[in-house]
């Protein structure tokens, strides 16, 4: 039941929270929530990899991945209902992690609009809300 | 996107159902007073039959309609579901119809509009073989699955209305 879900016209901007709320799968390598204009541009992927326990966040312009950020912080478990609280500031996007940890990552190309979401891998979708 | 006008005014007769039942669907206005403006889209869902989808949000003050519709894409779809306010004529009205291969059904129009302007609502959307449902806090609707369709794929909303929130239970 791995999900792929692609959200369009979101119209996120810098002082929204988009949280996400889902189920991970109990046998998934990972998942990710990737923020942009469309697959091919994001301005934010958010990566959690359990084969590798870390996080990996990167940005993709034209296609192209940028340089990785990773995080050895994985706060959660496969088989668990997680909650991901992303903020989009001007200059980065804040995510709030399940144990109130936080990672940072910066809008390197500084987008002033997420109109496309996508959920790919082992997270099953509950609930998103764009506040 | 055909023009409201356009479309035939047959109505379904829908059984069992709460006053104001069966959804039915307008196509999306493409000119006139009354353009919906795209909304949010979900891609590749996967909701199966007794699943519920739930769209919280708000009418906003001014709105002329606004439509929910779902299926596997946007030319496929089961269920259209179109409050209009003031648009292609028509007046406080609910308007169902189902799109298959880029073409509006048979619109079925519903007596009952539980719906006002600046309203904070949550629609939830259901379906099994024979029809989906629509239930608000003071009504359902249902509307038959036409295409008899097995999941429902996609969702967008159009018009006047501004979704806060998504939920798949």
């Amino acid at each position: 039941m791995e999900g792929n879900i692609e959200i369009l016209n979101l119209n996120m901007k810098p002082g929204n929270t988009l949280k996400v709320k889902g189920k991970i799968s109990a046998d998934t390598v990972g998942f990710s929530i990737n923020l942009g204009s469309s697959s091919r541009d994001l301005a934010f992927h958010f990566n959690p990899r359990f084969n590798e326990s870390v996080i990996v966040c990167n940005s993709k312009h034209s296609d192209s991945w940028q340089t990785e950020l990773r995080v050895r912080h994985l706060p959660f478990f496969r088989g668990c209902t997680v909650k991901f609280f992303i903020e989009m500031l001007s200059d980065k996007f804040r995510v709030k992690l399940p144990d109130g940890h936080e990672v940072c990552f910066p809008n390197r190309h500084g987008y002033h609009n997420i109109s496309y979401v996508s959920i790919v891998g082992g997270l099953k979708i509950i609930s998103f809300k764009l506040t | 996107m055909v023009l409201a006008g356009a479309i035939s005014c047959r109505r379904l007769a829908l059984r069992h159902s709460v006053p104001g039942e069966g959804l039915g669907a307008a196509p999306p206005a493409g000119t006139g007073a009354c353009s919906m403006e795209k909304g949010l889209v979900v891609t590749q869902l996967d909701v199966e039959p007794g699943e519920c989808i739930k769209v919280k949000g708000k009418i906003q003050s001014d709105a002329k309609g606004f439509a929910v519709n779902v299926g596997k894409d946007s030319n496929t779809l089961m269920l259209h579901f179109n409050p209009r306010f003031d648009c292609h004529g028509d007046v406080n009205t609910i308007v169902c119809n189902s799109k298959e291969d880029g073409v509006w059904g048979e619109e079925d129009r519903k007596a009952e509009f539980p719906f006002q302007h600046g309203d904070k609502i949550e629609i939830c959307i259901s379906f099994d073989q024979t029809e989906a449902t629509v239930k608000l806090p003071e009504a359902e609707f249902k509307f038959p699955n036409r295409l008899g369709m097995e999941k429902i794929e996609y969702l967008a909303v159009e018009g006047d209305f501004k979704v806060k929130a998504i939920k798949f239970s």
